[in-house]
């Protein structure tokens, strides 16, 4: 019953703007795809950044000047069509709402990685958004190199995990693909010593998810999770999966799988299954996040710019609290 | 890490492959000692290889340029190649110590029963591999379990271990460049 009421109150409010079912998308075809390269005008013809007006049209993100503004891509390093597809839409996304950052869950380049594979994969499809200023914090997946830590513009400061903070949100990037000891040591002294409001861990591997392919990462799940719960995590974000999933929260923690930046794998969201709470398989997607104070917005947006997920997620600790007779 | 260390680990090793059993059992006892003196041994050929690496004077640090980052992982993998251009199968990996990481290994796959085709379905099918060989560019790198990563010998922060066909592999994931391996670690229902 309690943990009935918790869920309540940690999900405040989800909005939906399409009619998909619970757990799979209907059909492979989506409406006209956007151009494969849409470029913005260049920065110095732009005018200077207005001040925020507020929520935009249709969108359910409130916008604001002082919030934490970031955009999730998971799976994105194909250099094919799709993956600039969905880049020029994330670059008309930022016109209404412009996110300061972007995390990386990982295969953040499929293939070889030699110079042309960063140019191809990451800084031509992204290039709108890193001449903005866009920094992107790279999580490693298993088709990454760890030698990305050294690439810069990854902001990984030569490390296979990291973390950095953004106001009164700190980010912990995680390497799923080589869990050592020494790295869950370093997790639980990070986690402990943050006094941040929101703890939010990313990384490729989800520890739970609904995907007929990979399927929960049991092992990861062992470690991690107690850490997440012991040190107040709310949300985690992974990939892997080459589909979107929002989980019902597990133990109280939200967890999201974005993994469709440019892969898909249609219709691998089991169906029925007990861990999903929205799940889109059906194309590619990527999702924006908004944090102001406590609560936590966020909007799934598919490559032809469709919503198809999105709500408000309150702080756990909050969530907990208010639940408490 | 020290000699105690290796041995706690190696205690660790030999309790894992008889499932954990605290049973004080003196065929155990007696097997520690081998097996520590094996992951001393393996410990300090790693030691060796890491000394090599910074005598070649040529270590990756972070750049905005791709291609400089291309460029100097290059010479370095090739300084490696050309310094262990003699190197074979058990230069790094002592046999007793490549019998107890594997002896780790089933033990921890027996454990998983049913789940161990889906723990390592991410495993490339490959041939067996070769010393100095650069790990394909079109394959995934497997995960390897991190409760069973958690069991096995530490490896120095550049150096991985990686299930490759049936075989772990330990990669310098710096250059990708295969340094040594256990061949048919993996049972072959597995794979």
């Amino acid at each position: 019953m309690r943990r009935t009421l918790l869920a309540a109150l940690f999900t405040v409010s989800l909005a939906c703007a399409t009619s998909l079912p619970q757990a799979r998308a209907p059909g492979p075809t989506p409406g006209p795809p956007t151009p494969a390269e849409k470029a913005g005008p260049p920065s110095s013809a732009r005018p200077a950044a207005p001040r925020l007006p507020g929520p935009a049209p249709g969108s359910t993100l409130p916008n604001q000047s002082e919030s934490v503004k970031f955009l999730v891509i998971g799976d994105s390093g194909t250099g094919d069509r799709p993956q600039y597809e969905v880049a020029a839409t994330i670059v008309e996304t930022r016109k209404r709402f412009p996110f300061d950052f972007a995390i990386m869950l990982g295969d953040n380049l499929y293939g070889s990685e030699n110079a042309k594979a960063f140019a191809d994969k990451f800084a031509k499809p992204y290039k709108s958004l890193l001449d903005d200023g866009v920094k992107f914090y790279a999580a490693l997946g298993n088709h990454d190199e760890p030698t990305q830590r050294f690439y810069e513009p990854f902001n990984m400061e030569g490390r296979r995990f990291y973390t950095f903070r953004k106001k009164d949100v700190r980010f912990f990037a995680l390497d799923s693909t080589y869990m050592t000891p020494e790295q869950l040591d370093w997790l639980k002294h990070e986690l402990e010593d943050s006094d941040a409001k929101w703890k939010i861990p990313y990384f490729h591997h989800p520890i739970y998810s609904s995907g007929e392919r990979h399927g929960s990462e049991l092992d990861l799940q062992v470690l991690v999770e107690p850490l997440f719960l012991q040190f107040g995590v709310d949300v985690v974000f992974s990939g892997h999966e080459h589909f979107y999933e929002r989980l019902k929260p597990q133990k109280g923690i939200v967890y999201i799988t974005q993994g469709a930046a440019a892969k898909l794998r249609r219709g691998n969201i089991r169906n029925n299954s007990s861990l999903t709470a929205k799940g889109f398989d059906a194309d590619r997607s990527f999702t924006i996040v908004e944090i102001v104070d406590d609560q936590m917005f966020f909007e799934t947006t598919s490559r032809t710019g469709q919503v198809v997920d999105s709500g408000v997620l309150l702080r756990r600790e909050v969530a907990e609290a208010a639940a408490t007779p | 890490m020290t000699a105690t260390g290796i041995a706690v680990i190696a205690m660790s090793m030999q309790a894992a492959a008889a499932g954990g059993r605290e049973d004080g059992d003196a065929a155990i006892q007696e097997a520690v000692s081998p097996t520590a003196a094996a992951l001393l041994e393996f410990q300090q050929r790693l030691d060796g290889y890491l000394d090599l690496r910074r005598s070649l004077l040529k270590q990756l640090s972070s750049t905005a340029d791709a291609t400089r980052l291309e460029a100097r992982q290059e010479s370095l993998a090739a300084a490696v190649r050309m310094a262990r251009r003699n190197a074979k199968r058990g230069d790094l990996i002592p046999s007793a110590a490549a019998a107890a990481i594997s002896s780790t290994i089933t033990a921890d796959l027996k454990r998983r029963a049913s789940a161990s085709g889906l723990v390592l379905s991410e495993v490339p099918n490959a041939p067996i591999p070769s010393i100095n060989a650069t790990y394909p560019a079109d394959a995934a790198l497997s995960t390897v379990p991190p409760l069973m990563l958690n069991n096995l010998p530490r490896l120095p922060e550049t150096l991985q271990y990686r299930f490759f066909g049936r075989h772990l592999l330990i990669l310098d994931g710096d250059v990708q460049i295969v340094l040594d391996y256990i061949p048919n670690v993996l049972p072959r229902t597995l794979r």
